[in-house]
């Protein structure tokens, strides 16, 4: 069943006699999802005191809400929410793995796309683990080729070597160790600290032989199956399937092509997520894959497919209309968490936001997916920008400038992780190729005044 | 005025030109100073530019790909010193012509001519030596070097051959004021508000009929006049008002990628400031918390604040950034006047004397800024004044900025300004003592020797170190006060969609933008 749920926009019109009166109004009517399938999901169930209760007063819940991951951490760290702290894990995981992405991008498009006669031959390396990362794993084995043998990235050179010539995905968490070095036993609620010490300088082959301080990209993968080993190990046993559709939202490399099902999903994966219900955690994981086929499948299931189902038009996802349609629910749930709390309160319209921004989040999985990728873009910057309103997720931001490091653009996610790196010290290995993929574009660039 | 009347004298004006749904209205940060793309000096002059000419070449605002509007196909020729275009054919300028191989040229003559006294031309002029017609859509433009990226560097605006009599363009034409461009919109430029009207053309098929750019004013009022819907968008937000449009459903906050610091350039030229000790006493007794907090409304330990303190000429994001040089964030009274009496100045009476003569600064802010940062002027004179020093202040308009600070010939000893800046993030026309936006000719031969060494530089690392000296000596010599970056954001009413704001032009994907309803 669908209904029309109709929102009346109070659009001033043009006329009126004095400010703030308004003279007529404009109609619109969203199309919006079944009233069944939106009661499922967590901010209408939150808007009940009782199963709101269950995350209220917990710090940990406080630093979920307020999108704070390292907070949620220790905060967990108690062991009085096993779920909670799995969670949080999972989101450094995913959030370091984004940002080995970012880092990958831009090595790549700095030291090799722009790469010059000056560059020291040992960046082959990181140029090489750069595209390990981005799942090319030819160009990679091609450059860890040619990286020396007996300078400071050989050893590790050749452990990526083999680890590739053993399968083509991402090692795992003890062969990351052994190249960039051990994080410790992974003990949940923990973080490993974090060395800015460089992994190697290398020097410009120029008059001057500058030292170029080198961060090995390869340390932040370790540490985000480091976190995946922490999530993994904190998550009860029957949480398995429910982790890796999880983590597959934000996973690298090619990503399971597998059919999902659905799951029970305890509200601990829920609350404050993207994933408005259990079933949206299995169509955002097979939407990556199958796309538009996700989403025909998912829609009597799932809200957010159901959601995005109207705005595939002719095949395509229509940016403006998934926009539409996050408006629409967005409403749609405001009004609902007003009924089932008996009122409106201050909390339903943040609770509701999420949902708007959730929906353009399943618009743009479903439209990558689809080959759209410039309309994935759009709605990935409105995403963005919908966040100002609900707080910035870090691992979506993350995601974002990895995105536009492939794009070549360096000033958005050198603004991101400036934003982060307090809470995220880590990210700081992003840092050198971003700042070279900035200077060598600005210096092909064309000319440009300061401009007051 | 009151706010009532203020925001029905808004409405007014913006009712009065309402006509259509597909015309829109908007704030602009100032009525641009120029549209012709040669005389760009202010955001809003780009802005605007950006919705009159096609730039030959242009970065898409989502993907970021290299993309143009009017060049059909290229080559690089001459070894990797030219670049042949072939332009599209049944482009159309405003005025009917049909843009040829002529207007490529022209524009390049017209860069490389002496008499066209334009700073953004005399960029060109370092590296392009000429242009040459080799058919009536194909245009060769000559480079005095290899360039291993030409099209990156070819993103200028055409200019009409058909609207000049000569290739030496004065900014005082009336082509300043009412352009002929091939872009997307006509633009006229009034006294209050510029009109933009659609332009349909083979590569441009804007939705909207009219684009209407107002003067915003007092930004509470802008922000009324938002949400009532009787203007669409405002471009550049102030953030005390962004909590409140945050809040409206009606209404979607945009994030506008520009990279902007603000500053105080100090006459090193001018009695006792010519003394460094002295600037860097003025560095300490501003107290940039308190500045920031009654001008910005940014309270110290505010999370994710739009606004940064600086310690040099870029913001914190940028890798010319050097970490290593401390902000100021709170006035150290004591050390000011430690400077101070070594520099020779007497305290007398509470206010401070230079032989014998009392102090007085005579203070500027460039008059707009103070949307942004409301009494940011009277904070930074009541802080001069708490110090010990006599100030006059005024507030300075667009034009005297233009003609009198800009051109070296103020008597300001203090003006409050702001840059702002795009991917390239060069200051050396700010600094060096022949840069063409050195407002008080500050003069040091560490600093021209750093400028040199960054142009100079092979690498990107000798390009950055240098910069970084550069940081640290600009903190110690402070021709400039740096006091923050202030990121930017527009609002823009829900029913404007594809509305796709471009990195540092704004308006770069304008033809997908519309009005519902």
């Amino acid at each position: 069943m669908r209904l029309r749920f109709t929102i009346v926009l109070a659009a001033l019109a043009i006329g009126c006699g004095s400010e703030g009166e308004p003279s007529t109004a404009t109609e619109k009517v969203y199309a919006a999802v079944d009233g069944a399938l939106v009661s499922k999901t967590w901010p209408a169930r939150m808007a009940d005191d009782s199963v709101r209760s269950r995350f209220e007063g917990g710090e940990g819940w406080r630093a979920i809400f307020e999108s704070d991951l390292q907070a949620a951490i220790s905060a967990f760290s108690s062991g009085t929410d096993a779920r909670g702290l799995a969670r949080a894990h999972q989101g450094l995981a995913d959030l370091y793995r984004q940002a080995a992405l970012l880092s990958a991008h831009a090595t790549v498009e700095a030291y090799g796309v722009d790469g010059l006669e000056t560059d020291p031959t040992d960046l082959a390396y990181v140029i090489g683990v750069g595209h390990a990362i981005r799942g090319e794993r030819d160009s990679a084995l091609e450059r860890l080729a040619a990286v020396d043998a007996d300078g400071p990235f050989g050893a590790r050179a050749k452990a990526w070597k083999a680890a590739l010539s053993r399968e083509s995905k991402i090692p795992d968490l003890k062969t990351l160790a052994a190249i960039s070095g051990d994080l410790g036993e992974v003990t949940p609620g923990t973080d490993p600290a974090f060395s800015p010490e460089p992994d190697a300088s290398l020097i410009e082959r120029t008059e001057q032989a500058k030292a170029m301080a080198v961060m090995d990209p390869t340390r932040l993968l370790t540490r985000s199956a480091w976190h995946a080993a922490a999530a993994s190990m904190s998550a009860p046993p029957t949480d398995s399937g429910v982790l890796a559709q999880v983590a597959a939202r934000y996973a690298v490399g090619n990503p399971d092509p597998n059919t999902h099902v659905e799951l029970p999903v305890d509200d601990a994966w829920l609350f404050c997520s993207n994933d408005l219900m259990a079933a949206d955690v299995g169509f955002i994981a097979e939407a990556s894959v199958k796309g538009i086929d996700a989403v025909t499948a998912w829609a009597d299931k799932s809200v957010l497919a159901a959601a995005v189902k109207p705005a595939i038009i002719d095949g395509k996802v229509v940016p403006d209309e998934v926009l539409d349609a996050g408006f629409a629910l967005q409403k749609q749930l405001q009004a609902m968490m007003a009924d089932i709390g008996g009122g409106e309160q201050a909390f339903h319209r943040p609770f509701a936001l999420r949902s708007r921004v959730a929906v353009l989040l399943a618009g743009m999985v479903v439209a990558d997916a689809n080959d759209q990728y410039r309309d994935a873009g759009i709605l990935r910057l409105n995403a963005l920008e919908r966040m100002e309103q609900t707080g910035l997720d870090p691992v979506f931001a993350l995601s974002v400038a990895a995105w536009d490091a492939g794009n070549r653009n360096p000033l958005r996610p050198e603004e991101l992780t400036h934003q982060l790196k307090t809470s995220y010290p880590a990210l700081f290995a992003t840092r050198a190729p971003l700042e070279a993929l900035h200077l060598r574009r600005s210096r092909n660039a064309g000319p440009s005044n300061p401009v007051h | 005025m009151s706010l009532k009347h203020a925001i029905r004298a808004a409405t007014g004006l913006a009712l009065a030109f309402v006509g259509t749904g597909a015309t829109l209205a908007y704030f602009e940060e100032s009525i641009p100073m120029s549209l012709n793309p040669l005389y760009a000096k202010t955001m809003a002059d780009h802005r605007a530019q950006e919705l009159v000419f096609d730039r030959l070449w242009f970065n898409d605002a989502i993907t970021n790909e290299l993309r143009s509007r009017v060049v059909q196909k290229y080559q690089v020729a001459e070894a990797g010193r030219a670049v042949e275009i072939t332009v599209k054919s049944g482009i159309r300028w405003h005025n009917g012509q049909a843009l040829s191989a002529k207007d490529v040229c022209f524009t390049v003559d017209a860069m490389l001519d002496p008499g066209t006294p334009s700073t953004v031309a005399a960029h060109y002029r370092e590296f392009i030596t000429g242009c040459e017609e080799k058919g009536p859509q194909v245009a060769l433009v000559r480079f005095n070097r290899v360039l291993p990226k030409p099209r990156e560097r070819l993103g200028f605006p055409i200019l009409p051959a058909s609207e000049f009599n000569s290739t030496a363009i004065s900014p005082d034409l009336q082509f300043s004021a009412r352009p002929i461009g091939t872009g997307p919109f006509n633009g006229k430029r009034g006294l209050r508000m510029v009109t933009f009207d659609a332009f349909a053309n083979t590569h441009h098929m804007p939705k909207i009929v009219q684009m209407q750019l107002q003067e915003g004013g007092d930004p509470l009022v802008q922000t009324k006049t938002l949400i009532n819907n009787n203007v669409q968008g405002i471009v550049v937000v102030p953030p005390p008002q962004r909590p409140d449009l945050s809040a409206s459903d009606d209404v979607s906050m945009k994030a506008y990628d520009l990279r902007s610091w603000w500053y105080v350039s100090v006459n090193s030229n001018k009695g006792a400031l010519s003394d460094k000790r002295v600037r860097q006493a003025l560095n300490l007794v501003l107290n940039r918390n308190e500045l920031r907090q009654y001008s910005i409304g940014v309270k110290p330990g505010d999370k994710n604040s739009p606004c940064e303190f600086i310690s040099g000429p870029f913001i914190p994001a940028s890798p010319y950034y050097n970490v290593e040089v401390p902000v100021q964030p709170n006035a150290n009274l004591s050390r000011a006047e430690g400077l101070l009496k070594q520099a020779g100045l007497e305290k007398l009476g509470g206010r401070w004397h230079k032989d014998g003569q009392a102090i007085t600064l005579r203070v500027g802010m460039l008059a707009n800024l103070n949307h942004e940062a409301p009494d940011l002027l009277s904070q930074v004179a009541n802080q001069l004044g708490a110090a010990g020093f006599d100030r006059l202040t005024s507030k300075i308009s667009a034009d005297e900025w233009d003609d009198s600070v800009m051109a070296g010939q103020s008597d300001f000893d203090l003006v409050i300004g702001k840059w702002s800046f795009g991917l390239v993030e060069e200051v050396n026309e700010l600094f060096h003592s022949k840069g063409r936006q050195n407002m008080f000719r500050f003069a040091s031969s560490e600093v021209d020797q750093l400028l040199a060494e960054y142009e100079d530089a092979v690498t990107d690392t000798e390009q950055r170190d240098a910069y970084h000296k550069l940081h640290k000596v600009l903190n110690d010599q402070l021709p400039y006060l740096f006091l923050w970056k202030l990121d930017t954001k527009s609002a823009w009413r829900t029913e404007v969609r594809g509305n796709i704001v471009a990195p540092y032009y704004y308006f770069t994907e304008i033809d997908a933008w519309s009005v519902e309803g």
